[in-house]
């Protein structure tokens, strides 16, 4: 993928979200009859005009897309991308377990499991050091949060 | 007039604390002090107003100097505000003479933030009983302004900051309309009606982003191999004694940081400049001359008074962490801008202390307790990283109390690298959804107040002339290689 | 040496793990938060006053977070989606519980809620400011705004609000359109008050006493004089005008309710701590100097909660119809 071709098509991403206020404004706010009239009521006022401003905006950069830009490689082949990235994007997976597990199985439980996982993918492999560091992290900010500041940390939704 | 008060103990105890966790904070690869003050709001919540104030600027200030430490013992910049340190501070550590250069770095950051206290003391409260006279659409004005300044100068092209901008607007209007009954795209789900909160939103934009970057830049399993350093005491009087130069970066510190967006990096890179061509031997900048090490870094922490200065009197940030400084005021129970001034004076002179007194902790802690910071320096990021992460995550969950919140964080992590590949600018997406509601509820009030005629922006005498003044800015960015934008993306790149 | 860290380390791990499982501790175990909706003002520390005496009695800190929004909506709601288990309890002002509802948009009403106690009562008054020779008296004022309909700018706060449904009240029995500007709270649009921006404004007890000096108040927003402890001045009755409203409608008044389906050892626990703190002389002395009216507990009592919510409601109606009166007019 060319640089040109990847910015044009961040464009087309970021193109989607003037338009989803446009349909928004277009549909709940006009059936809701706050789509118009004067600024007390007009729900979609400025949101609307930000959203004008952000099309034309796109519109412009695409433009410059093939003025401005280079016509570089922007990203290796997958196969790269992953050799470069793999370990980052593990990690971002297993970052999206915790947020999950965090809610379901509570702090306590999906912490370490997190920590000793997370550990291993960034390639860390002394086995008596995971298993202190998840333990010993756990308990620090467990410490931290519940106890000086008496945050109620989720139990786990799944328990109860 | 506002006068400093003097501090309780148990403020200045959080002060020291702040400073203390600033720099360890700063001095780890790729954190700052953003992340420390977003990671200790939920603490300052838990205090009296003041002393969880404290603890936020001790953070704020210690953070920006962090930076430097590891700048000059690993010539890497831990910060990219220390990024024009290295231009002296690296010959200096080649020479043998990291000592000397550490210890100038903090004795001039210490009194060089001193200096935008000064003007911090000074001149807020001046802007602020100023500011009591502007009505509805002169905030919105200067709330616009604001937008179109951070566009200008953060990295990258003009349009891809407004365009960063105005995305930031728009999260900024999901959620409950100010004044009609309505929710606005909240795609139909109860989760969305109380907006994005801004903590979750930073910690993606930059906490996680960040990790998830250095995992992919590899040595995890690595320490930075920084050696420890005593330094002599006697540096500060060597440092006093180019008091020209710390007076001239100080203001020139202080200037560029109250300016919306421009921010400690541009601070350090302008002054640095400025202490070279007034130098007799000009030849001598890069080659470990310690003025060029004192200009940055008395610029960049005097660049934290000067954001503090609009973010107190206006309650317009300059910067990401004057952002969130503000919402930590409001989390506290207290209104920011020019009425906090004469409505709760004791907010306004506690801020003022604890900044001053930061300043002198940064003076200590720098000169006595650099081996702690080293041994922070040299944590390895398989250890620290993993940490991070559960802290966005359980920091996050302490602010806002929410499980469903929480999603918004690799979503605005994944946004943030997206962005950063296509050299779009991060800063206007924190700054943004703060100033979104004043822009958006000012400038609805304003034609609520004039039946809904624009011509109330274009005669008024305060609201025209900063309209005019950030159209002409804009325009002139946007012309082709303009000096305004060359000249501020110098530190940036 | 190492070993011995290490096994205190494992024995911490496991005690906490094992403390978070028996997680059910009594009621409270952590602070208890008071979602307050408006603006941070006088009426804020009413709040704090009784939150800190709740407090106490609770042995937990009870913090008032501020959370602005749609005239109060946007905290009712905050409220309403977190867990029922009475951390989290709402500072119900008539408007968000009551008012707003009549417009049909929310998606609770005031009964949904489960009571705790009355907090307190403000007046408003209408003023202006002190050196403004064009009002000398109420009279005045309303002739201006016949014979400029729409032209005076005056704050009452948010849109659905108390202070604004009184004011738009009256100047719809004397045929007075007026514009109002919608505020968080009435301590925002003082500043555009004071200087010059707005032609009056409608304020609660509590901005009175922080004011004074700054202000003349044409007059009390009541059908009878006011106590000792707010504000005096004439009401619109001596001027031969009606207010078309009377006792608690024509006043704001808070009254503090959880999310409902709080289990009920919780609301009595709630309860119990809130009668203490209000039942205490200081807390009371306290809400009077700060202009606020104290509520008697066994009136405003969680039994009557109900009574209450639909007695004042027939009155909103009339001042919901003022309101859209006024949008009409000044448009």
């Amino acid at each position: 993928m060319t640089n040109r071709f990847g910015q044009l098509a961040f464009i087309i991403i970021l193109a989607a979200i003037p338009v989803f206020v446009f349909y928004d404004i277009g549909t709940r706010f006009a059936a809701e009859g706050v789509d118009t009239g004067s600024a007390e009521n007009n729900a979609a006022m400025y949101p609307r005009l930000v959203a004008v401003l952000m099309a034309v905006l796109l519109a412009i950069q695409a433009f410059r897309t093939f003025t401005h830009i280079s016509e570089d490689e922007l990203w290796p082949g997958i196969n790269e991308f992953v050799r470069v990235h793999g370990r980052a994007i593990t990690a971002f997976f297993l970052f999206l377990f915790y947020i999950w597990g965090f809610r379901w199985f509570g702090f306590v439980y999906s912490t370490p499991i997190f920590l000793f996982l997370t550990q291993l993918v960034l390639g860390y492999r002394n086995p008596v050091g995971l298993v202190v560091y998840s333990g010993g992290v756990t308990a620090a900010v467990y410490y931290a949060f519940a106890k000086i500041l008496n945050l109620a940390l989720p139990a786990g939704d799944f328990f109860g | 007039m506002l006068d400093l008060i003097p501090l309780t103990l148990g403020q200045v105890g959080f002060t020291a604390l702040g400073v203390f966790m600033g720099i360890i904070i700063g001095v780890m690869p790729g954190l700052g002090p953003l992340l420390g003050m977003v990671l200790l709001i939920p603490f300052a919540m838990y205090m009296e107003p003041v002393a969880g104030l404290s603890l936020l600027i001790g953070v704020f200030v210690g953070g920006t100097f962090g930076g430097a430490v590891t700048a000059i013992l690993l010539r890497i910049p831990g910060t990219p505000i220390a990024a024009a340190t290295l231009l002296d501070g690296y010959p200096m550590a080649q020479q043998g003479r990291e000592r000397d250069a550490l210890g100038f770095a903090v004795a001039a950051s210490a009194v060089g933030g001193f200096v935008g206290g000064l003007y911090l003391v000074l001149g807020a409260p001046i802007l602020a009983s100023f500011a009591l006279k502007f009505a509805p659409p002169e905030y919105f004005a200067l709330a616009f302004a604001g937008i179109v300044c951070i566009a200008i100068v953060s990295r990258g092209s003009t349009i891809k900051g407004l365009i960063v901008g105005c995305l930031g607007l728009l999260i900024a209007t999901i959620g409950i309309d100010p004044f009609a009954f309505f929710y606005r795209f909240n795609m139909e789900t109860q989760w969305l009606i109380g907006g994005i909160g801004i903590v979750p939103l930073v910690l993606g934009l930059f906490a996680v982003s960040e990790m998830l970057y250095q995992i992919s830049a590899g040595n995890l399993d690595k320490g930075a191999g920084a050696r420890s350093v005593m330094l002599p005491p006697s540096i500060v009087i060597d440092t006093v004694k180019r008091w020209i130069n710390i007076l001239r970066s100080g203001s020139i510190g202080t200037f560029i940081g109250a300016l919306p967006g421009a921010g400690s990096v541009i601070a350090a890179f302008v002054s640095y400049a400025a202490a070279k061509s007034s130098s007799k031997e000009p030849e001598s900048f890069g080659q470990g001359n310690p003025d060029g090490v004192i200009a940055t870094e008395a610029a960049n922490n005097a660049c934290c008074g000067g954001t503090l200065i609009p973010s107190l009197a206006l309650a317009l940030p300059g910067d990401p962490c004057t952002a969130v400084l503000l919402a930590a005021i409001l989390l506290l129970g207290f209104i920011p801008g020019p009425q906090l001034f004469t409505d709760s004076p004791e907010v306004i002179t506690g801020i003022f202390s604890s900044y001053m007194a930061a300043n002198v902790f940064l003076l200590i802690f720098g000169l006595l307790l650099v081996p702690i910071f080293v041994w922070f320096v040299n944590i390895r990021k398989v250890f620290l990283i993993p940490v991070i992460f559960v802290l966005c995550v359980v920091g996050s969950f302490g602010v806002t109390n929410s499980l469903q919140d929480l999603w918004f964080i690799p979503i605005f992590a994944i946004l943030a690298l997206l962005l950063m590949k296509f050299d779009y600018p991060l800063a206007p997406l924190t700054i943004a959804p703060v100033l979104g509601p004043i822009l958006e509820e000012n400038f609805r009030r304003s034609l609520i107040m004039s039946a809904d005629d624009v011509s109330i922006f274009f005669t008024r005498p305060i609201c025209t002339t900063i309209l005019v003044i950030s159209a002409v800015a804009l325009i002139m960015s946007l012309l082709p290689g303009n000096a305004l934008k060359r000249f501020s993306q110098k530190g940036t790149n | 040496m190492k070993l011995k860290g290490l096994r205190q380390l494992l024995v911490a791990t496991v005690t906490s793990i094992a403390m978070a499982g028996t997680a059910l501790a009594e009621f409270p175990d952590r602070q208890v938060q008071v979602v307050f909706p408006w603006s941070p003002g006088v009426a804020y520390a009413v709040s704090q006053v009784v939150a800190d005496r709740m407090g106490k009695e609770l042995g937990q800190p009870m913090p008032v977070s501020s959370l602005t929004g749609a005239s109060g909506v946007k905290a009712a709601l905050d409220v309403l989606n977190s867990p029922a288990n009475g951390y989290k309890v709402f500072d119900g002002y008539v408007a968000p519980i009551l008012f707003a509802p009549l417009l049909g948009k929310t998606p609770f009403q005031c009964e949904d809620f489960t009571p705790l106690y009355g907090v307190g009562s403000n007046g408003f008054a209408i003023g202006v400011r002190k050196d403004d020779d064009r009002f000398p008296d109420l009279p005045a004022l309303i002739k201006m705004a016949q014979e400029n309909p729409g032209e005076l700018r005056y704050s009452g706060a948010a849109d659905i609000s108390i202070p604004h449904m009184v004011a738009a009240l009256m100047l719809k029995n004397a045929n007075a359109p007026a514009r109002s500007i919608p505020y968080n709270d009435t301590g925002e649009g003082w500043k555009d008050f004071l200087s010059g921006e707005l032609d009056f404004m409608v304020l609660n007890s509590g901005n009175y006493k922080a004011n004074k000096d700054d202000i003349r108040v044409l007059a009390v927003m009541s059908d009878r004089p006011m106590s000792e402890h707010g504000i005096p001045g004439p009401i619109p009755k001596d001027f031969g005008i009606e207010l078309g409203v009377e006792g608690l409608a024509a006043v704001g008044w808070n009254w503090w309710v959880v999310k409902p389906g709080t289990p009920d050892e919780v609301v009595d626990k709630l309860r119990s701590a809130m009668l203490t703190a209000l039942s205490d002389p200081e807390t009371q002395s306290k809400i009077n100097e700060l202009g606020f009216t104290p509520l008697p507990p066994e009136t405003y009592h969680p039994d009557f909660y109900v009574e209450n919510c639909a007695s004042v409601r027939e009155q909103l109606q009339a001042g919901m119809e003022a309101i859209q009166w006024e949008k009409e007019m000044t448009r």
